[in-house]
């Protein structure tokens, strides 16, 4: 079985973790912790990733080549030297509009079904 | 900065936690973790005081639990053992622990039943088999390997449903119920009686599905030539109960007529008895492939939940309760505890044929003394000795094939593996 989680098979959805990991990054580089703030943020507190789920799909993510582990620090002076920085790459920004684009048809779906709230007003 | 008491205390027993996290995992980000649990520990107090910090363990503790089974089954490292093994090396103890747990199950519930009135046994025996292969079929399913700690459980479902199958009132169920009652049906001239029906079709599923696994595995080259003389052993013994059994039970000579009528019936009747255990030791041959000598497991869980009940076994009325309690615990000892460990631990093909034979030869004896004494009591002729030996000797000689299959001495010249065939093709 290779090491990458079946979360991560081309050409199916993201789990939701993955997708909002990849959009947290897709603004900057960002460590641990910051990751974790920002996904509670985009989803107004309804995903709040444990230590675990962080690092075991970043360590995946970093398998498949989604994001890479960075040495630069953004301000050297007021941040802790432990932690790790993570960049999103190429491949994985790539990734992550497909799974945009992907999801924004869904929603059109959903309007054209009015099964959303904007197509119920 | 200040650290509170809580945020302190937290921090300790999750570091202790992340210890659960397998090696390469913990290298890599245990520092990452703790400072990032440290930070929620924090802002939790910060917001909610206490409160805070016991919804934020709430949390970490479900993610923590499902994180580090899901470490474990995909770390490349933790798979050696947990989910494979190497073959005729040590099973590391980490897969030993997981193998042990339906021993366990039974040599507990077996001590209660014992020594309490409580019939835990019983309910190991009728329906450990049920909820031990769950965990099986998960990680089966999540993984796509089937794990090397699930061979016990295997064999105990099997024993289990066998069990049973052998129990199922046929007459209960609709249209099998009317048609294995009917009278009127007969075979080859032979009225068929409910459970005469139910015997042979069992007894041919069981006899088709060896025929197809015994070509194959002889197609592939795994029937070695001790294997085949093994079967024969087995084919014999299975042969010559049905004879002497159908002679015995049925006294043919005073009416010679219905000679084929007793021997048809006592075929399928031992059939259904003794031909699943051969199929069984046969379905290991698939996984020995892989697994070698650990496909064994599959034949001790089999094993485990043998009918030894102890308080309630029927030895109990004749024996003193002390000599049936050292016998029982002996048996499910040795198979539910020390063979296992014996055979994944050993590290080369002679000490886990030694660990295969020894301990289940000796757990063998140990039931088969018990019914001695049962039998002695019931003042059974000596035709009925025989023919009850009989079947544990059928039992070593399927043990001994398996033994056979699993764990070959040496490779066999007179058997060609699929390479050397195509060699010697071309």
């Amino acid at each position: 079985m290779p090491h990458t989680s079946s979360s991560l098979v081309p050409g199916q959805p993201l789990t939701p973790a993955v997708f909002h990991i990849l959009l947290a990054l897709a603004d900057g580089d960002k460590h641990g912790y910051a990751i974790m703030k920002d996904v509670e943020n985009q989803t107004a507190g309804r995903l709040k990733l444990g230590p675990g789920t962080l690092y075991g799909t970043i360590k995946r993510l970093l398998a498949a080549s989604l994001i890479m582990e960075i040495d630069e620090r953004p301000d050297p002076e007021l941040d802790d030297e432990r932690r790790r920085y993570y960049r999103l790459t190429a491949v994985g920004r790539k990734l992550a509009m497909e799974e945009n684009e992907r999801l924004t048809q869904a929603v059109k779906a959903a309007r054209s079904k009015r099964l959303s709230d904007n197509s119920l007003s | 900065m200040k650290t509170n008491k809580w945020v302190a205390s937290s921090q300790h027993l999750y570091r202790w936690l992340l210890h659960l996290y397998p090696k390469t995992y913990r290298t890599i980000y245990e520092a990452e973790m703790f400072h990032l649990f440290t930070d929620q520990c924090r802002e939790a107090y910060k917001q909610r005081g206490r409160l805070g910090i016991l919804f934020l363990w709430f949390r970490t503790l479900i993610d923590l639990g499902i994180t580090v089974i899901r470490e474990h089954l995909i770390d490349p490292h933790s798979k050696v053992g947990l989910l494979e093994a190497v073959p005729n090396a040590p099973l590391p103890w980490k897969g030993v622990l997981l193998v042990l747990i339906p021993g366990l199950v039974f040599f507990v519930s077996q001590v209660v039943q014992l020594t309490s009135t409580k019939d835990w046994y019983f309910l190991a025996f009728y329906r450990a088999g049920y909820f031990l292969i769950l965990p099986v079929l998960l990680v089966w399913w999540l993984t796509r390997r089937f794990p090397v700690w699930g061979f016990v459980p295997l064999g105990l479902l099997y024993a289990t449903l066998l069990d049973y199958s052998q129990r199922l009132q046929l007459e209960s169920l609709p249209i099998i119920g009317w048609w294995s009652t009917h009278e009127a049906l007969e075979l080859f001239g032979i009225k068929m009686r409910t459970y005469t029906w139910r015997d042979l079709f069992a007894s041919t599923l069981c006899l088709i599905l060896l025929g197809i696994l015994i070509r194959y595995g002889l197609q592939r080259g795994q029937i070695s030539r001790s294997a085949r003389r093994w079967l024969g052993m087995y084919a014999l013994l299975f042969v010559l109960r049905i004879v002497v059994a159908g002679y015995h039970s049925w006294g043919w000579w005073v009416f010679p007529e219905d000679a084929r009528k007793y021997l048809f019936e006592t075929a399928l009747w031992y059939g259904y008895d003794s031909l699943p255990f051969l199929l069984l030791v046969f379905i290991g041959m698939l996984f020995a492939r892989k697994y070698e000598g650990f496909s064994f497991l599959v034949l001790l869980g089999y094993l485990l939940p043998t009918i030894i009940f102890g308080r309630y076994g029927a030895w109990s009325d004749y024996l003193p309760f002390y000599i049936v309690s050292v016998a029982v615990l002996a048996y499910r000892f040795i198979v539910a505890l020390l063979a296992p460990i014996w055979l994944v631990r050993a590290a080369s093909v002679p000490s886990r044929q030694r660990a295969a034979a020894i301990p289940v030869a000796i757990a063998i004896l140990c039931q088969l003394s018990l019914n001695l004494f049962h039998w002695n009591f019931l003042e059974m002729t000596r035709l009925d000795y025989v023919v009850n030996v009989w079947g544990y000797l059928m039992t070593a000689a399927g043990l001994g094939l398996a033994v056979a299959l699993y764990l070959p001495a040496e490779k066999d010249s007179t058997v060609l593996s699929p390479p050397e065939l195509a060699a010697a093709a071309e």
